[in-house]
């Protein structure tokens, strides 16, 4: 079996996990989580790997680190119980608490989320990165998100002639 | 007595930088969806990226709530200011194209603007969300002219109707991929002076001085300069 890791996320306590199948996923640094088939198939991708008969095996997620994937898993086991609660209020309140991190957590989010295909967490997470831009200028924009301003006029022009058609 | 507070036990969780500017075009795309069209603009200018991403977005316009361009006299700047009237917002716009010309009217997400000296009349179409910009043939006069746009002009079927209406209605035509202005000669409009005119479904409808309504469909007029 898995070898634990410090980060492993403790067994799910809600009843939906009481007799569900287990299945172990590893991040990029070698750490294995044993999560509930029912967590692990919020993720469309791991839902198509496990109908191709991946299940039984350790999940190989190469390009997603331990501290995301606990952070990826925490999202997927509590949609979980949100599923079958159905408490929007909660579920917002419970989100909204969850994305509050900073650009580069929300950054590796965004892209396990979207590698992963996790959708809840997809749109949570480009959520929140609109609602960081809202109300922003293009400099502040680019010190939140550690962007360099590459748009020289050289390369204005550049842009401006790959989207012009005109006389062509 | 003051002793030390516990230390909240913490997790450091340390997180590569995230890469902002190479983010997936996909989520690029998901992201600017999200945001209402000012927004939309600053995003479309914090690097080359992000504003590829927008100047792809798909039926920009159609989602968008209308905004106001301040129609500038004074034309030596090339700030233009909008308003939204959503978001009861002020906006200013850098425009590099826009110095000298005067903007007079838009179409969709398209800007019209015109340029007029003494021996000529010029019309620019500037979307500045992709900041593409079509020059249409200079035409050698200054008459008061008004451009009419039959749909986006990067769209091939587009037709521009170019029309001097106290001028005994002088009609041109120009269509994408062709270098000069074609006069029309239908007569349609029997020199009267028109005193409006839309496009509306394919069609051009001029309203002439006595109230007569002039349609011209602008599939007829394509054929005339792609053949000539």
């Amino acid at each position: 079996m898995a070898s634990s890791s410090s980060s492993l996320p403790s067994p799910s306590s809600s009843s939906s996990s009481s007799s569900s199948k287990k299945l172990v996923l590893r991040s990029s640094d070698e750490k294995h989580f044993e999560v509930d088939e029912a967590v692990a198939l919020q993720s469309e991708m791991i839902k198509q790997m496990v109908e191709d008969g991946f299940g039984g095996d350790v999940i190989p997620l190469l390009n997603v680190s331990s501290n995301i994937l606990s952070k990826v898993i925490d999202y997927c086991k509590k949609h979980v119980d949100f599923d079958s609660k159905k408490k929007m209020d909660d579920r917002r309140r419970w989100d909204a608490e969850y994305i509050d991190v900073g650009v580069d957590e929300l950054y590796h989010l965004i892209m396990a989320a979207n590698y992963r295909n996790i959708k809840g967490l997809l749109d949570l997470t480009c959520q929140k990165v609109a609602d960081t831009i809202k109300g922003k200028k293009p400099k502040q924009i680019r010190i939140i998100f550690n962007i360099k301003n590459d748009v020289t006029p050289e390369g204005e022009q550049k842009i401006r002639k790959e989207h012009s058609w005109a006389f062509e | 007595m003051h002793g030390h507070l516990p230390q909240e036990k913490k997790e450091i969780r340390h997180f590569m930088n995230g890469d902002w500017e190479n983010l997936p075009e996909g989520l690029l795309d998901a992201i600017a969806q999200r945001l209402p069209l000012t927004d939309c603009l600053a995003f479309h200018d914090v690097c080359t990226s992000w504003r590829r991403v927008v100047a792809k977005l798909s039926g920009f316009h159609a989602r968008r709530f209308p905004w106001l361009v301040q129609c500038r006299e004074d034309c030596t700047d090339f700030i233009i200011t909008c308003f939204s009237v959503l978001e009861n917002k002020l906006w200013e716009l850098e425009l590099p194209e826009a110095p000298f010309k005067y903007i007079v009217g838009s179409f969709q997400d398209w800007l019209i603007l015109k340029k007029v000296t003494f021996s000529s009349t010029e019309f620019f179409l500037l979307n500045p969300f992709s900041r593409a910009i079509v020059v249409l043939p200079k035409v050698s006069d200054n008459l008061f002219y008004e451009l009419v746009l039959s749909t986006v002009p990067t769209d091939a079927n587009c037709v521009c109707m170019l029309i001097s209406p106290y001028c005994n209605g002088v009609i041109l035509y120009w269509v994408p991929g062709t270098e000069r202005w074609i006069p029309d000669c239908s007569r349609l409009t029997g020199g009267k002076v028109i005193v409006d005119f839309v496009c509306c479904k394919g069609n051009f409808f001029l309203l002439d001085s006595d109230y007569d309504i002039v349609v011209i469909d602008t599939r007829n007029i394509v054929s005339i300069p792609v053949k000539g």
